[in-house]
């Protein structure tokens, strides 16, 4: 049968079907909520990092592809059954209006992300202090044009940004790092201060991990061009005086601790598995790893393949990454479902 | 005051301590105890210092806290529970106090809490509720606030006895604190009192004597 189901909408599984449509493969796609895109249409991502390019333009892009290649779509949708095995599956598909079976010879399970709920951590003050914002949150506001200070509707002169909420934090059981924060809050600092040239904004890290190509550069020019004042310590808790917001802090690079006003707190968020991730892992009956993502056969040597034949696994269901990593493992495991469908293993 | 360290490992020493595995991890230098530490806000004091130097096994700089940081701690614990590498500054910091207090080297530090230490060796306890006002701790809330205003009332219903400072919070019966002391005396405690103040450990079981004896008389008095 040649055919393949994608689950997942997001950068990952569009790449995914676009790539198995040019290999001539009949493709349907699952795709849990009303839109395609997955996480950065769902959450309004604004510019797209290392380039500064509109993430419409990029995500918008890989839907078309999928589009206009007749991948079949199937929308506000998830896979609640699994039956067969490799090169027969039956999934039942559950929507709105029902439920239907759709039979694959192989699937790819491109099931994504969600961001860190920083309310788990309490002293940052997320959900009771509304000037306590996350980064996605703050993404949101830049596609709207907008940026202003939930509690006042006043655009913010002074802005915390709060790395690693929700990574590297034993506390939370979350011990890996996301990946992308460095080159996002770098990226939307420049933002900041392209749009509101007299606000002033801080980045508190641990270490500016900005590996990708481009990365390194953006997080230069946010320093060179646009003034960020990036300071080595982990923000540590937010409290609230009067209208402000007061940010406790070591400045560890001078061994000194402080308490600073600022009028708007952004969290940037670490990646967790999405449920739709725990979710498919469970039904596939995929391995997870300590981490929580689904762990493939080699991380090095089958990096999208699953111990389950005809299964493959695509993009942040695999752990946390950016757009371009995802979409390069789409077309990866396209490649691996593909080959297996040809009579390969 | 000048510690002779003699030919004493300070790292080792720590390594060997059953709290250390959990206590150290590694470090992110992330600054987070630092951040929270009550004691940083008043004195020359960095809790991120001793964990570096731990897992730098920094002998010099472990003998500089031995000699006087250590003594800063407050023991709040906010570091252990924030840390998000899973450290304890506040246990690595105990294990060097209970090194100092082992080797003599805590005479000075700990003289000023001879008294409490006497209370607890004598009567069993220390704390009274009338030493912890809500209006030091306005991070409890209301409810602390309110509970602390009848506790004079409440206490008196439940027939709590005892509230003053110079008192305790409940009365501990004399074989009790005997057991107490047996306790401390077997798994070394009491070595360590004695280490830093011998006289009390002397006072201590001068006291229990004729306290046993007191409840003994009274035991008697009560059944004729």
């Amino acid at each position: 049968m040649e055919n393949v189901v994608v689950i997942g909408g997001g950068p990952a599984g569009l790449k995914a079907a676009a790539e198995l449509r040019s290999l001539g493969l009949d493709v349907a796609l699952v795709e849990k909520a009303g839109v395609l895109g997955g996480t950065p249409v769902q959450e309004k991502f604004a510019l797209l990092a290392p380039e500064l390019r509109p993430a419409e333009e990029v995500v918008g892009a890989l839907v078309k592809a999928v589009q206009q290649d007749g991948v079949q779509v199937h929308l506000n949708s998830t896979v609640t059954a699994v039956a067969g095995q490799g090169k027969d599956f039956t999934l039942t598909v559950q929507n709105g209006k029902g439920e239907e079976r759709l039979q694959a010879g192989a699937v790819i399970i491109a099931t994504g992300y969600e961001h860190f709920d920083p309310s788990v951590k309490p002293e940052y003050g997320y959900g009771v202090f509304p000037d306590v914002i996350t980064s996605a949150q703050l993404e949101g506001m830049l596609s709207d044009g907008k940026v202003v200070r939930p509690s006042n509707g006043q655009v913010p002169k002074k802005v915390a940004i709060l790395q690693c909420i929700g990574s590297r934090d034993a506390q939370v059981e979350r011990k890996y790092c996301c990946r992308v924060g460095c080159v996002v809050a770098s990226k939307q600092a420049v933002e900041l201060r392209q749009k509101y040239p007299d606000m002033q904004v801080y980045i508190f890290y641990m270490d500016i991990r900005t590996y990708g190509r481009g990365f390194e550069e953006l997080y230069w020019k946010a320093q060179d061009d646009f003034g960020v004042r990036f300071i080595r310590g982990r923000g540590a808790e937010v409290r609230r005086r009067g209208d402000e917001l007061l940010l406790k802090a070591e400045e560890t690079l001078k061994a000194r601790a402080s308490e600073t006003p600022f009028d708007m707190v952004v969290l940037t968020v670490g990646m967790g598995p999405s449920e739709g991730t725990k979710a498919m892992a469970s039904l596939f009956g995929l391995p997870v790893a300590e981490d929580g993502f689904v762990e493939p056969a080699d991380r090095m040597l089958a990096p999208v393949s699953t111990k389950a034949a005809g299964v493959f696994v695509a993009g942040t269901a695999l752990g946390p990454k950016d757009i371009e990593d995802a979409a390069l493992e789409g077309a990866a495991a396209a490649l691996r479902a593909a080959a297996y469908l040809k009579g390969g293993k | 005051m000048a510690i002779d360290f003699g030919d004493l490992k300070v790292y080792e020493r720590m390594t060997q301590d059953p709290r250390f595995e959990d206590a150290y991890q590694g470090c992110l230098s992330c600054g987070t105890c630092e951040s929270l530490c009550p004691a940083g806000q008043f004195y020359d004091y960095n809790p991120r210092e001793v964990v570096e130097a731990t897992g730098r096994a920094d002998e010099a700089e472990l003998r500089n806290w031995l000699e006087n940081k250590i003594w800063y701690c407050a023991q709040c614990c906010s570091c252990k529970f924030r840390c998000p590498r899973g450290n304890s500054a506040a246990d690595l910091v105990m294990i060097l106090r209970d090194i100092a207090v082992e080797k003599g080297w805590a005479k000075e530090a700990l003289e000023k809490y001879t008294r409490i230490l006497k209370t607890i060796l004598t009567v069993g306890n220390q704390l009274s509720p009338d030493m912890i006002a809500p209006d030091f701790f306005p991070d409890w809330g209301p409810r602390v606030a309110e509970m602390s205003k009848h506790k004079k009332e409440w206490r008196a219903e439940l027939g709590i006895p005892g509230l003053m400072p110079i008192d305790r919070s409940w009365a501990v019966p004399a074989h009790v604190i005997k057991e107490l002391l047996d306790i401390w005396k077997l798994s070394g405690a009491m070595d360590r009192v004695e280490a830093t103040n011998p006289f009390l450990v002397e006072l201590a079981w001068d006291n229990i004597e004729e306290a046993l004896e007191d409840e003994k008389q009274a035991a008697e008095a009560s059944h004729t």
